[in-house]
């Protein structure tokens, strides 16, 4: 098959959507590459253009070529606008990944449809009116469009059937589960933290993420605990984080050793997990949850919300939380930090679970998907 | 008869009786006249008095304390005189008291409210000679020493007068709707006042009558004085801090005066309204403006920049809101205004509907360059060349010459005021004042529903008009608070009216546009924009109609039928929906009423209003609503409506569920919704318009 990758978000500052696309992506190439599939990575993908294409994904192999990495914007709208009133993709490709929420018209392609989460609607005071008018449009589209949907949690699989409800099986859509998986090698051992080993939170600051929550836990907890090991937040920037940015500074002026990281590199995030004593991840709402596997993946007792995804993900390895309440949390991070029989328990359970999942299982889902699509004929968008 | 007295009593029976002692000793010898007393709900003894009152004495019983307005409004139902004399009963009366006021109505033909001296009955000293603005136009009691206030003249005009003494026509009290019973004792009479200089009359000081007032005695004054005051500023606050910043730069101007000439004015010429020569120049002024207003001479010409609008419905709710406005103001100011509408040719036909004999088109001689309303970048549009005027006659439009475009078109085109109704226009100058209509703040408010070039055309374009306009003409009370919001607009140079254009539907049957459903259906007439939110709709609307089965009603969009509304015919088609969901585009406004007419329910999930026209079509027409809890569309609904976070597809369709099985909601919806409909007038609302188009043109503080 030829096979294209929208690869348009990992051009810009990545997040959760954007790993997803960048790992799912080197994941295809690397299982589809000897079944002797080529693939056409997309650096703009229909209305997502971008201004610098250069940190975008790239693999270096004949077989992989990027078409529009080379387009300024207006070039690339333009391309796309050719694209919905009927030319064919440049390598004439088989079937098309979206990542990036975006389904553009491509008459002459089979679409292949990510559906990351339904928040814009379910949880709407954690989606920007921007996020929400860009998702609602490009769902809606893809339910026209897209010849499979691939779901990345039962969770959100789930969220759809409550929006869309029968939509599936009225309308005979393939679709299939293609979750996320840690984007870093599994740890050998479980980990055994240093006597200072911080509790890490990842997440960009907005309120999804509900930052607040492990402020508040952390300030009991340290009001409590003998160790008062320090809390480390990274991620990148966000939206109306105020809140946030304000309660971290005055547990700060207290003295408390909380710090905000900001956005960090690959390399430096993998470091984080390897040091940290546990991960602490208190979403509101998750359309599946990359740190939470990411952490379990090193070893790393994770304390996870008991909402949306995060279960799924976490399996019985996690310890849960409801979001709306930091005492809880504080309460399972002592009994954690005075309990290493059972933290390290945690860490093996947590490196079992994280077998779960894997890029290369999951691609190699995705690749079936695409042939199922590719050979049924009813897989096509309907006229 | 002459005057009717109107006392409103509340306890203070000895307080009362003074006053009645004084009023009989005070009324001139055959006066006709009727004393009409209303016992608000006395505890004393004062129903005791009242019962052996004989005429003139008029007794009116409330069963409880029902307030100030109430009484007063009570007793101006049943009365006969062609004056009323609405009087607190903790005055005294002084001899002669009434005559002055009397002889303002006779030297004054368009005085409203007349008021008088009143002194405080303990210490002597003047504690009401008229009501001016202060700390951001709250009302406030002007005080001076009587010789002063008697240097204005015998009649000076204020911005209002305190109703504790004062003289109104009862024909024009009564078509008034009489005080504002949403008030509490208090800000009554400052209301009323303002609404008698919105109706074009005067409210005026007789500086020969004084009287003397328990100023302390009226029990309850101060109760209710928070909420009175809120909604005193809600409804007049923009104009009562205008009138407050005219009076500073009155004083501010007299004082330089003063300074220059090197001498010391007294406080109140300081005003300006003390200097004799100033104080006649002044009232030659006011006069002037009085008899142009009465004979309809010096009519003012007003310029309308309708160049954006295109024919046909791709300006959405604007069109109607314009034209019905226009034609409203002409048919109330008649000959005093004269229209000169600048607008592309092909709306000529249009306009025919809305001008009069003598008004003008005013268009671009070369076809206007067209397309729908985004324009790349901040990139002006360019102005036409040449200008080619359009005179009506009785017979139809007559060349009356080109027009070439400069700087000073619009001067050499005589207008005195130019009403921009899309915000902007390219013929603003600093020399010609202007009104600018703002209909929402969407590029700031919800700037993702826009092209960024969009947003920073909008945002650029507002920027400079905020620096520009006179004054802004706001779609709701939301938009004067979004305007001040985002661009530091100060209330004082807004003013709101309300979209209240239900009206220019024709009631007539006509047969359902092709397409449509014959049951009822929900129905959202909006144009096919982002922040119309129609995804969500459509994912509420399949959640309903999953849950009802066949019983489910139908789903109506109209709207200008552009490229998006063949995306969401796509989205609907997706989803499954192609059966249900019906595409009309632009329909007539005969097919709109048919529609009105068999739709079950107005949905209106929009993120984004500055006000939400279909809101009162609704209401006129009998049909439930269900509106987005965002921005304006609360303030235009009021109880009318069932109001929901439109961003959530499952609650829309809970909503939308219970307006279509529950006919008790719905019933109570369209009876609240009938009842809604008189807070919108557009008589009053083109008033509005009117008054302030007139006070730009006149550079005078409205």
């Amino acid at each position: 098959m030829k096979i294209g990758l929208d690869v348009s978000q990992t051009c810009a500052e990545r997040a959760g959507c954007a790993w997803y696309a960048d790992a799912l992506s080197r994941a295809l190439i690397a299982e589809g590459l000897p079944q002797g599939h080529t693939f056409e990575l997309y650096h703009h993908f229909g209305a997502w253009i971008n201004g610098d294409t250069r940190r975008g994904t790239m693999v270096d192999d004949p077989r992989v070529t990027a078409p529009l990495r080379s387009l300024n914007p207006a070039a690339a709208r333009e391309f796309w606008r050719e694209i919905a009133t009927g030319e064919p993709l440049p390598a004439k490709p088989d079937v098309v990944f979206s990542f990036n929420f975006h389904a553009p018209r491509m008459p002459h392609t089979k679409l292949i449809y990510t559906v990351h989460d339904l928040a814009f609607w379910s949880q709407r005071d954690f989606a920007t009116d921007e996020t929400r008018l860009v998702c609602q449009r490009e769902i809606l589209r893809a339910l026209a469009r897209a010849a499979g949907l691939m779901f990345v949690s039962r969770f959100t699989g789930t969220e759809f059937e409550l929006l869309l409800p029968d939509w599936l099986r009225l309308h005979g859509r393939p679709n299939c589960l293609a979750p996320g998986a840690s984007r870093f090698p599994r740890a050998a051992l479980p980990s055994s933290p240093a006597a200072g080993a911080p509790w890490l939170v990842v997440g960009s600051l907005e309120p999804r993420k509900n930052h607040l929550a492990a402020l508040e836990a952390y300030a009991l907890y340290h009001a409590h605990s003998k160790q008062r090991r320090p809390l480390v937040i990274v991620g990148g920037g966000g939206w109306k984080s105020e809140a946030v940015r304000s309660r971290l500074g005055e547990l700060q002026a207290q003295g408390l050793p909380v710090s905000y990281l900001g956005y960090v590199s690959d390399g430096d995030l993998a470091a984080h997990y390897a040091a940290a004593f546990a991960l602490l991840a208190p979403s509101w709402h998750e359309g599946f949850g990359l740190p939470v596997v990411e952490a379990l993946g090193a070893g790393l007792p994770v304390l996870a919300s008991d909402r949306a995804s995060l279960p799924e993900v976490g399996g019985s390895a996690a310890l849960y939380f409801p979001p709306d309440r930091a005492d809880v949390l504080a309460d399972a991070m002592i009994s954690l930090e005075t309990n290493p029989a059972a933290r390290a328990q945690r860490s093996i359970a947590g490196l079992e679970r994280s077998r779960a999942f894997s890029w290369a299982a999951t691609a190699k889902s995705a690749l079936e998907f695409a042939e199922g699509l590719m050979k049924g004929a009813d897989g096509g968008p309907r006229a | 008869m002459q005057v009717s007295f109107i006392l409103p009593l509340y306890n203070q029976l000895e307080l009362t009786q003074a006053c009645l002692d004084s009023l009989r000793a005070t009324v001139p010898a055959g006066l006709a006249h009727e004393i009409i007393l209303v016992d608000d709900g006395s505890t004393d003894r004062t129903r005791e008095m009242l019962r052996d009152l004989g005429p003139p004495h008029v007794v009116l019983l409330n069963d409880r304390n029902r307030g100030f307005a109430a009484a007063n409004n009570r007793a101006a139902r049943v009365a006969q005189g062609e004056f009323l004399a609405l009087l607190n009963n903790d005055l005294v009366l002084g001899r002669g008291w009434l005559d002055p006021m009397l002889a303002a109505f006779a030297a004054y033909p368009k005085a409203g409210v007349v008021g008088n001296i009143q002194l405080d009955a303990e210490t002597g000293a003047v504690d009401h000679a008229g009501v001016v603005f202060r700390n951001g136009g709250y009302p406030v009691h002007y005080r001076a020493g009587l010789d002063e206030i008697r240097s204005l003249g015998a009649i000076a005009e204020f911005p209002a007068v305190t109703a504790a003494c004062c003289l109104v026509r009862r024909e024009w009290f009564l078509r008034q709707g009489g005080f504002d019973e949403g008030y509490r004792n208090g800000f009554e009479d400052t209301d009323l006042c303002l609404r008698a200089r919105d109706d074009g009359f005067a409210n005026l000081l007789a500086t020969a009558s004084v009287v003397r007032h328990h100023v302390s005695g009226s029990e309850g004054r101060s109760d209710h004085e928070f909420r009175n005051a809120r909604r005193f500023l809600a409804r007049w606050g923009p104009r009562t801090a205008a009138l407050e910043e005219e009076w500073n730069l009155r004083l501010a101007r007299e004082r330089a005066a003063a300074e220059a000439g090197n001498y010391f004015a007294p406080f109140h010429r300081r005003l300006g309204l003390g200097n004799r020569s100033l104080r006649r120049s002044h009232r030659r002024a006011l006069n002037a403006v009085r008899r142009s207003r009465a004979q309809g001479s010096g009519a003012l010409r007003i310029g309308v920049d309708l160049l954006r609008l295109q024919p046909g419905g791709a300006n959405g709710g604007v069109k109607p809101f314009v034209l019905s406005f226009l034609a409203e103001i002409g048919r109330q100011r008649g000959a005093e205004f004269n229209f000169a509408v600048l607008a592309p040719a092909s709306l000529r036909a249009e306009l025919a509907a809305v001008l009069r004999p003598r008004d003008f088109v005013i268009e671009p001689a070369e076809a206007p360059s067209g397309g729908p309303v985004p324009i790349p970048g901040v990139a002006r549009t360019p102005r036409p060349r040449t200008l080619s005027v359009h005179r009506r006659d009785r017979d139809g439009w007559r060349a009356n010459g080109e027009l070439p475009v400069s700087d000073a078109t619009l001067a050499k085109a005589g207008i005195d005021v130019l009403y921009a109704p899309f915000g902007t226009s390219e013929f603003l100058s600093p020399e010609i004042p202007s009104v600018s209509l703002i209909v929402d703040l969407l590029h700031r408010d919800l700037p993702a529903a826009l092209s960024v070039e969009e947003v920073n055309h909008r945002h650029a374009r507002f920027a400079e008009v905020a620096r520009t306009a006179t004054y802004f003409q706001c779609n709701s009370r939301h938009v004067v608070e979004r305007l001040g919001h985002h661009y530091g607009v100060p209330p004082a140079r807004c003013f709101h009216t309300y979209n209240a254009v239900q009206g220019r539907l024709p009631d007539v049957d006509a047969p359902l546009p092709d397409g449509a459903p014959h049951d009822p259906f929900f129905f959202y007439p909006a144009n096919f924009w982002p922040h119309k939110n129609h995804e969500a709709l459509l994912v509420a609307y399949r959640l309903y109609a999953q849950a009802a089965g066949s019983r489910a009603w139908p789903l109506v969009f109209t709207g200008h039928p552009d490229e998006r509304m063949a995306q969401l015919r796509e989205m609907s088609d997706g989803l499954g929906l192609a059966e249900r969901v019906a595409f009309l585009g632009h329909v007539t406004d005969e097919a709109l009423v048919a529609l009105w007419k068999r739709a079950g329910a107005l949905v209106f999930p929009s993120l984004c209003e500055g006000f939400g026209m279909p809101l009162l079509e609704a209401m006129r027409f009998g049909v439930p609503i269900i509106a987005a809890t965002a921005s304006a569309l609360p303030e235009v609904a009021g109880d009318a409506a069932l109001l929901v976070d439109a961003r959530d597809p499952q609650a829309l369709a809970e909503t939308m569920r219970r307006v279509a099985i529950r006919t008790d909601v719905k019933d109570a919806l369209v009876a609240r919704g009938h009842a809604r409909l008189s807070a919108f007038s557009l008589e009053l609302e083109a008033g509005r318009l009117a008054h302030f188009l007139a006070s730009a043109a006149r550079r005078q503080t409205p």
